[in-house]
């Protein structure tokens, strides 16, 4: 069936009008550019360079990754650090999404709409307020005689005080309370968009509430949960306080006791004068991040 | 699977999943009984009395906020109901809940699944039941072959034209062989071509499957091409339930006069009342009309006249009604022209007259032309509520 | 390299902490200072001015304005208001967090920005390289005469016979401890921070120059330098720092996380020195104390440098000289920042006796005779560069033992 293209011509001509498209992306560019690309590929750059009487001397050599990938295992074993980032994250990142989306439905279809935005602005406030106070706020309460330990003792729950603090617990609360607003206006954000006939449409056609949720609620989140699947790994992988602060810097987790790449990578920044080496180690967490988010809009543009 | 077929496992369906007694022999399918409708203090619908009967097609029609949208909801159980009942097939489903009602709606934007394929949106009805791979996928096939849907079948749903779309729904609305179709002005969102097509598409479809089709629309175009009875409402009542031509030729209130829309309104006053006419004095002169219902002399009354009866000429004819007006506008559509005049008391008639009629004529803006009709086009209605 | 707590550590919280006493604000200037740890170091640090005394500017030095780069606690008020009072200059401060940043400040800033620089004395070196200060004459300072034995000729004030730095500070990274848990008899040697029952409950400053040496003078206590290791004795300060890993709950950059597990008991012990937790002490926290064990500590040491490219030389040169007064060096001792010892000997004469008791300038009850500050100075050696192996390898075997 052919239906009439009824709609006026444009005015431009498509020449003109694609040019000023192009006009209209030079901000674009030239934001990234700056503060994204050249950065970045003055890091990857720098990971390439060697270090003469302490100072970093530019060149091409591979000598800063053959050496780290050595000693992925052994010496400096950065594959530990590696896989406690990678652990700490992806677990953070799935409690992030188990804490958030209900959250974020409850606030969609139970909250009357025009207490909606009152009560995003509500959930979304600690994200206004210091990430470093919040974790001290936090030490004060998860401390081995914090707030939390005191209760819990004098409730008689517990008779030693847990061991939170200084684990990567600890890392995984500091790191939730950073992401959780962050989630919940995305989550919330998609699902607002959610055309909500769908669901009843979907209960119309027999569907139960769960049986609604799982076949059209939570495809059509999809997007919004894979986002904030990648900005929350993202955020894990890279933030070195939350798992020095409240993580004691070689926090246990069911892996071990061991730092996150992102503290070994800033001690050694802080510590040394090889910026070429830390600079490599940089490139490393960075290439995971870009392979996070690769992955990960992907993921979420396959219904698109 | 024939179409004869459908109908019939669709009762044997119904049969089965419901908990009725089987089947009465009534022809009513859908009963709405004294329903009225509150959202707190407002009350948006008032008893409403309605009986569908099997394989009937009803249009409910009227203007935005009349309630009918709201109707066609409580009968899919998405919106409760303050006072009344709504049987389908005999039984009260007054208070089953939505998913188990078997009353599918053809949503206005359709809103289908935009991450299912076609193929997984006409099947999600039988997905969610006890249904096994085998048994849905044959009956998919089916349905895709009744909505000439076989093509398209492992599409996106953004991959489709609106008219696909359209097909798509109603597919996806009559996998699970429902007793009544709901249709939440469906051609709405439709190119007007494909509109008219669709109508002819769909009232086929009806036919064919012998079900109830409740079709919610405020176009009346699409309302008489398809409808076996329409039902006119406003302001949450039902101003009048009829086949389109009784709505068309006898609009039982003020209202449906007005709303059905090619219709001129006098108002006046019953002056006289013989066997066979009766007369009636309107600001515009005198209007005649057939005696069929009971007037006195001095009567307020309203004189109905079908624009398509009215006359048009630049001298007066020997006719019993005519009134002068000067023309105002003209307005082309299609094949027919809707002319526009006002009467010297700067009342405003419609006309409407074939194409072919109007070329003879070449009429001039603000020309002195006469209208005339015949005494048997003049409907009479009581005063206004 | 030469923080005596590691760069990413900030001291003006520290200084913030001292001020006011209460929680709220602690963690409010932490939180200033962590922000700082990350990227944004160069923006904690900003410059302070000190406002100078009343008293009529007199002197030389009148109208005249001198920068200097240091260390947090040169520009308290009690610690230059007295130079500025009796010069009339104007002394205004950049003070930096870590060597590698003040390197970073002197090579961002144009030559001739600053008059003086606090250093550390590993960095002394990498200033004289960098040819951004001058030598001092060892004449000029007639107050040497009064410095304790270690830091009248410190080598690492020294170019060759070239005096190029005076001592204005230092401190050691002996044990602190908790002494609710642990007795002060109990801890006499490092091995105490392997104990079983101390499990996850030491606190290490994540840096490896300081745990390396001190685990290295714990294996081998008479080596005269801790640095100088064999690949074979550097293997086994390897393998000492991993036994004590499980014990260790804590390695971080910043000073105050340590004080508060301290303070909070989520730790008990760790090679973290007396100057950490002077501050704490002074709070009211009497149970913490500090000790250098008897296999000796590694040690921290600040100085006063004169920069070539000064527009003021003679300014910026009485600044260096009074750096080196018994008065300065007894107000930079106990800075509100965090605290530290003087080498000049006379400075404890203008201390308060609560002060010198916090220091640590009382008699030491193992040591008759002696001042516990003196005894302990000499069990403590200077902290210093690998000597065989590359800065790389010892920090790679530090990335072990945190892996463990």
């Amino acid at each position: 069936m052919q239906i009439p293209f009824t709609r006026p011509q444009a005015s431009w001509t498509p020449d003109r009008a694609s040019r000023l498209k192009y006009l209209c992306l030079v901000p674009v560019v030239l934001y990234d550019s700056i503060f994204f690309l050249l950065p970045l590929v003055f890091l990857i750059w720098i990971g390439f360079w060697s270090v003469e009487n302490y100072r970093a001397v530019p060149g091409f050599s591979i000598a800063n990754y053959s050496d780290i990938f050595g000693q992925f295992f052994s010496r400096s074993r950065y594959a530990y650090a590696i896989a406690q980032s990678v652990w700490v994250s992806a677990t953070t990142t799935l409690l992030g999404l188990l804490l958030c989306y209900p959250f974020a439905l409850g606030l969609v279809f139970l909250v009357p709409a025009r207490l909606q935005r009152f009560a995003l602005v509500l959930a979304i406030a600690p994200f206004w307020t210091s990430y470093i106070l919040r974790l001290y706020a936090w030490q004060t309460v998860i401390n081995t005689n914090g707030l939390l330990n005191t209760v819990l003792l004098r409730l008689g729950w517990i008779d030693v005080p847990l061991q939170i603090i200084f684990t990567q617990m600890g890392t995984r609360i500091g790191l939730l309370h950073y992401l959780a607003p962050i989630m919940i206006l995305i989550l919330y954000l998609v699902l607002r968009n959610i055309d909500q006939t769908l669901l009843r449409a979907s209960e119309n056609l027999g569907a139960t509430l769960w049986q609604s949720f799982w076949r059209v609620l939570v495809p059509l989140s999809k997007p919004g949960l894979v986002y904030c699947a990648v900005f929350g790994s993202i955020i894990s992988l890279g933030d070195v306080l939350s798992g020095i602060v409240l993580g004691g810097g070689t926090g246990k987790s069911l892996l071990g006791s061991f730092p996150l790449f992102s503290t070994v990578i800033l001690n050694e920044y802080a510590a040394s004068t090889n910026l070429p080496r830390t600079s490599a180690l940089a490139t490393l967490l960075i290439a995971m991040m870009v392979m996070i988010l690769v992955l990960g809009l992907q993921f979420a543009a396959v219904d698109e | 699977m024939s179409h004869a077929s459908i109908a019939q496992t669709t009762a044997q369906a119904t049969a089965q999943t419901t908990l009725a007694s089987p089947i009465p022999m009534t022809t009513t399918d859908l009963e709405l009984c004294q329903i009225a409708k509150c959202y707190g203090q407002q009350q948006v619908l008032h008893d409403i009395n309605l009986s569908v009967k099997a394989g009937e097609f009803v249009a409910i029609m009227g203007p935005s906020g009349c309630g009918k949208t709201t109707l066609l909801n409580i009968i899919a159980g998405l919106e409760g109901i303050s006072t009344g009942a709504v049987r389908l097939r005999g039984q009260d489903i007054t208070r089953l809940p939505v998913n188990q009602r078997n009353t599918p709606m053809v949503w206005q934007h359709f809103a289908l699944f935009p991450h299912l394929t076609v193929r997984q949106n006409i099947a999600f009805g039988l997905t969610l039941g006890k249904h096994r791979q085998r048994e849905i996928a044959p009956k998919v096939q089916t349905m895709a072959g009744l909505m000439h849907l076989e093509e398209l079948l492992d599409r996106r749903i953004s991959q489709l034209s609106g008219g696909q779309k359209q097909r798509v729904a109603i597919a996806r609305a009559l996998i699970t062989e429902p007793p009544i179709l709901l249709l939440d002005e469906p051609m709405s969102a439709l190119d007007p071509h494909l509109r008219v097509r669709m109508q002819g598409e769909l009232k086929r479809l009806q036919q064919t499957l012998g079900i109830a089709f409740i079709y919610v629309t405020h176009n009346q175009n699409e309302a008489f091409s398809m409808a076996d009875r329409i039902v006119v409402m406003n302001q949450g009542r039902i101003e009048q339930v009829g086949t389109p031509a009784e709505i068309y030729t006898q609009p039982a209130t003020h209202f449906v006069a007005e709303f059905v829309g090619n219709n001129n309104l006098f108002d006046g006053t019953v002056i006289e009342v013989n066997a066979t006419t009766v007369t009636v004095q309107c600001p515009q002169g005198k209007i005649y009309a057939h005696s069929e219902q009971n007037h006195a002399p001095g009567d307020r009354v309203t004189a109905v006249v079908p624009a398509d009866r009215l006359r048009l000429t630049p001298q007066p004819v020997p006719a019993q009604n005519i009134i002068q007006a000067s023309l105002r506008g003209c307005e082309f559509m299609g094949s027919q022209v809707i002319y526009w005049l006002e009467t010297a008391t700067g009342y405003e008639v419609k006309v409407m007259r074939q194409e072919a009629f109007s070329d003879s004529l070449a009429l001039p803006i603000n020309a002195e032309l006469y209208l005339s009709w015949e005494t048997e086009d003049t409907m009479l209605l009581g005063e206004r509520g | 390299m030469n923080q005596r707590h590691n760069p990413l550590i900030t001291s003006r919280e520290m200084m913030v902490n001292a001020l006011s006493r209460r929680r709220f604000i602690r963690y409010a200037s932490l939180a200033a200072g962590a922000v700082a740890t990350t990227k944004l170091a160069s923006c904690a640090a900003g410059s302070t001015t000190s406002e100078a005394g009343t008293a009529a500017p007199t002197a030389s030095g009148s109208g005249k304005t001198l920068r200097i780069l240091s260390w947090a606690g040169y520009d308290e008020a009690d610690v230059i208001g007295p130079f500025e009072a009796a010069t009339g200059a104007k002394v205004e401060f950049k003070t930096y967090v870590g060597g590698e940043q003040m390197l970073q400040f002197l090579n961002q800033s144009p030559a001739g920005t600053f008059d003086g620089i606090i250093s550390d004395g590993e960095y002394v070196v990498k200033l004289m390289e960098l040819g951004a200060i001058a030598p001092l004459n060892a004449a000029d300072f007639t107050t040497l005469s009064d410095y304790n034995a270690v830091y009248k000729e410190f080598a690492g004030f020294y170019q060759g016979d070239q005096m190029m730095a005076v001592g204005t500070r230092f401190g050691n990274y002996g044990i602190a401890f908790n002494t609710k848990f642990l007795k002060p008899e109990e801890v006499t040697s490092w091995e105490v921070l392997a104990r079983p029952d101390l499990q996850g409950k030491v606190g290490f400053f994540d840096w490896y120059l300081p745990n390396m040496g001190n685990a290295s003078l714990a294996l081998f206590p008479d080596n005269p330098n801790p640095y100088d290791l064999t690949d074979e004795q550097l293997l086994q300060v390897k393998e000492w720092l991993i036994k004590i890993k499980p014990n260790v709950a804590l390695i971080t950059p910043n000073i105050q996380d340590i004080t508060n597990a301290f303070i909070n008991e989520s730790i008990v012990a760790g090679p973290v020195g007396d100057w950490l937790i002077q501050n704490a002490i002074a709070d009211g926290h009497d149970n913490f104390a500090a000790v250098v064990p008897q296999e000796g500590s590694i040690r921290w040491s600040e100085g006063a440098t004169l920069c070539a490219a000064s527009q003021n030389p003679d300014l910026a040169l009485e600044w260096v000289k009074y750096m080196s007064t018994p008065e300065a060096q007894a107000r930079i001792a106990n800075a509100k920042a965090y605290k530290g010892l003087a080498p000049n000997t006379k400075a404890p004469d203008h201390m308060s006796a609560d002060e010198k008791t916090l220091l640590g300038y009382i008699p030491d009850p193992n040591n008759s005779g002696k001042l516990l500050v003196d005894s302990q100075l000499e069990r403590s050696r200077a902290r210093q560069l690998p000597v065989n192996q590359t800065e790389q390898v010892w920090q790679d075997y530090y990335n072990e033992f945190k892996t463990s």
